[in-house]
């Protein structure tokens, strides 16, 4: 059998060298579609695993919420209509962290307090030095007397310039403060440490509120140790455990204090929002500060005074695990305990992974096409090489070879073809693929804007990926559709009349 | 002398109803072992389509044919293709491989019938036949001469039983011609069973049996006892 084999390959393989550029040519159609496929499916896929890593990265891709739904689902993707959440006890939000392994940080979700800068906001008036406000404050809110209201702006021009400088909007991003705390703070300048009852962790602009100016600090690095006074006078969301919150009719959760109540805080640490590739949150670095949850529980308690905060419920949690890789495993768990869980994370990726799976299947159908299309291509020219080989099938008939032989030399020849056209097509695609990366790569290298907006994704780490999944279905299919289109010019090979042949000149 | 071939009521024909053309037969006639056999008859006499039978190139339609103990007239075409493997061939137009060397068209034989046969002993039978020069040379490039010595040597690396020859010197020049047959007639002479088809009436007087065709029968056949 050896022997025989041995025989087979010195013939194609002498017929191959002395027909190369026919091969050349009848291997384009199945280098093409190789090509295509390749190369979008490399791009595609490098470019996802650059989008996955890059999103990886951020802190908050180790954040979950967690919410507890009426009806018991556990996908928040999945919940039909307004859904109706069941308010979560504060003690069973926080043993999640011994019955769910992989968990750094956890703590419910509220809302606290605001501050406005702006004459027309209906809500009081807080200003860094709370002494600004009263100072320079002809008239107070009669049903506020603390406070400043609204509609009674300084008239004096010298007290309205000092009490606009001063005195702003501030609401405090606080819904999940110590899960975002816990993952961004190796990012803060100043004390990584939670704040604690007295401090703030706080940002250095603040957006167009330009808290650095009213400070008076030129950096973040000055402002670590100022004092700011805020107004605690908005309530967190909260309901007794167990109530059920209806997002349709939404049923208050949120009351407004009426009456202000001052606290000045010590700045321990600060988000350097000034410039967008620093700012370790993705969506801007407006209006974030964080306190220790009990200022949200002494808001409540300031509220209604006669509340039994350990019967407090919170609509969700906010939790971190303690890296991404286990992300997973711990909504898994989560679920398992019939929470309803929300990865902004995960649906990111997922949605990058679908739409990167929707572009690779359409230009690799666009490939396939070319494939199939090239199956005719080599028909044709293994139909010439059978007609043109005629008297050499005829000698090897005569020599001892039967139809099988003649069916196997031909078969090979095609499968080679594909063989080939697959090699070409893979160096094609390697070698396209690293010059489109290099051209985008210089492409948003050039303009300042789109590197800024890619700030968090290494465009310089963008590369094809080839991974060997993709080299062996690129060659199945390369083998394949050439099999597919020799199958035919095989059999005829085989079948051919060795008298008729050998007269044949 | 044992009988090596027994053609007895030998038929061929071609097409089908009244599209029947036959070719051969009915022909009757024996082959001793280590004769030497020659196969007259002008063109469509038939010649060719017995010796094609003979070779297992094609089937009979009828009869019986028994070659080296071998019943041909009921072989499949991988059967035949190992009968083939066992016989040696040599055509009037040398039918050898155009891709391959001298060395590579005769290895190949034998590599074709799955016979293991030395780079040496292929080296060895082209030198007998004067090739030394051309062993490695492309095909293409030898002489009509060189080629039917080339082909020769195919025949012969794999020791067949007979030889089948089809107008062996029916492309050459007098000299070249005159080569073959000296090598044809030394290796008859060495006990190697010889059948020709041929218009060279210079074979004549070294056959030992010689059957004139005509129409596809026997018109005679003659045994010379005193070559």
């Amino acid at each position: 059998m050896f022997i025989k084999t041995k025989a087979l390959f010195l013939i194609l393989q002498k017929h191959l060298l002395s027909k190369w550029g026919r091969v050349l040519l009848a291997q384009a159609g199945i280098m093409i579609g190789v090509w295509a496929i390749s190369l979008t499916s490399s791009l595609s896929l490098g470019l996802s695993d650059k989008i996955v890593t890059a999103i990886n990265s951020q802190p908050s891709s180790r954040e979950i919420s967690i919410y507890k739904s009426e009806k018991g689902d556990t996908n928040f993707f999945q919940v039909s209509g307004p859904p109706k959440f069941v308010f979560i006890s504060k003690q069973e939000i926080q043993n999640l962290t011994n019955t769910v392994s992989g968990i750094d940080s956890v703590s419910p979700t509220a809302t606290l307090g605001t501050f406005t800068k702006k004459p027309s906001t209906p809500s009081d008036y807080n200003c860094v030095d709370k002494s600004i406000a009263i100072n320079h404050t002809p008239v107070t809110n009669p049903s506020n007397p603390t406070s400043v209201d609204t509609q009674q702006i300084p008239a004096n021009p010298e007290d309205k310039k000092i009490f606009s400088e001063n005195c702003y909007e501030f609401r405090f991003s606080s819904s999940s403060y110590q899960a975002y705390f816990d993952n961004h703070r190796t990012k803060l300048i100043g004390s990584q440490n939670r704040p604690q009852i007295g401090e703030i962790s706080i940002c250095y602009k603040c957006g167009d509120l330009n808290l650095n100016q009213k400070i008076g600090v030129n950096s973040p690095s000055e402002m670590i140790g100022k004092n700011i006074t805020i107004d605690v006078n908005q309530t967190p969301g909260y309901l007794p455990t167990g109530s059920v919150y209806d997002t349709a009719s939404r049923q208050g959760t949120t009351k407004t204090i009426t009456k202000s109540n001052p606290i000045t805080l010590k700045i321990v640490s600060v988000v350097d929002d000034s410039q967008a590739n620093n700012n370790p949150f993705a969506t801007g670095g407006q209006f974030i500060a964080y306190l220790d949850f009990s200022y949200y529980e002494n808001a409540i308690k300031q509220f209604d005074p006669s509340v039994d905060l350990n019967k407090i419920g919170y609509i969700s949690a906010d939790i971190a695990v303690t890296s991404y890789d286990k992300l997973d495993n711990a909504i898994n768990q989560l679920q398992g305990q019939k929470y309803l869980t929300l990865s902004a994370t995960q649906f990111l990726i997922s949605g990058v992974k679908t739409l990167f799976t929707v572009l690779t299947y359409f230009l690799a159908g666009f490939g396939l096409i070319v494939l199939i299309s090239s199956i005719f291509g080599i028909i044709n020219v293994m139909t010439i090489s059978v007609l043109e080989r005629r008297k050499e099938i005829g000698i090897i008939k005569s020599l001892g070879g039967n139809d099988n032989d003649i069916f196997i030399i031909f078969l090979l020849e095609s499968i080679f073809l594909g063989i080939v056209g697959w090699l070409f097509g893979i160096l094609l695609a390697l070698g396209t693929g690293k010059i489109i990366s290099a051209v985008v790569i210089s492409l948003i290298n050039s303009n300042p804007e789109w590197k800024g907006n890619l700030a968090t994704f290494n465009i310089n780490e963008f590369t094809p990926v080839f991974p060997w999944q993709l080299l062996a279905i690129t060659f199945g299919l390369a083998v394949f559709f050439t099999s597919i289109s020799g199958l035919i010019p095989s059999i005829r090979a085989s079948k051919q009349n060795i008298v008729e042949v050998l007269r044949s000149e | 002398m044992a009988i090596l071939i027994t053609a007895k009521n030998l038929k061929k024909s071609y097409g089908k109803g009244k599209n029947t053309v036959h070719a051969l037969g009915p022909i009757d006639f024996t082959v001793v072992e280590g004769s030497f056999t020659i196969i007259l008859g002008k063109s469509g006499s038939g010649k060719s389509t017995l010796l094609n039978l003979l070779s297992g190139l094609d089937s009979p339609t009828d009869g019986t044919l028994v070659v080296a103990g071998e019943s041909l007239n009921k072989l499949k075409s991988g059967k035949l293709a190992k009968y083939r493997a066992k016989i040696g061939l040599i055509f009037q137009f040398y039918n050898l491989l155009p891709n391959l060397s001298t060395l590579e068209n005769v290895m190949i034989s034998s590599w074709l019938k799955g016979i293991s046969v030395s780079k040496q002993d292929a080296t060895s039978l082209l030198k007998q036949f004067g090739l030394e020069h051309r062993i490695n040379s492309n095909i293409k490039t030898l002489s009509g001469g060189e080629k039917q010595r080339v082909a020769i040597c195919r025949s012969l690396i794999n020791k067949p039983a007979i030889l089948f020859c089809d107008e062996p010197t029916g492309a050459l020049d007098t000299a070249n011609g005159q080569i073959v047959k000296d090598i044809l007639v030394k290796l008859n002479k060495e006990g190697m069973t010889i059948v020709m088809v041929t218009h060279n009436e210079e074979f004549i007087p070294m056959a030992d049996k010689i059957i004139t065709m005509k129409d596809g029968i026997i018109e005679s056949m003659n045994t010379q006892i005193s070559k």
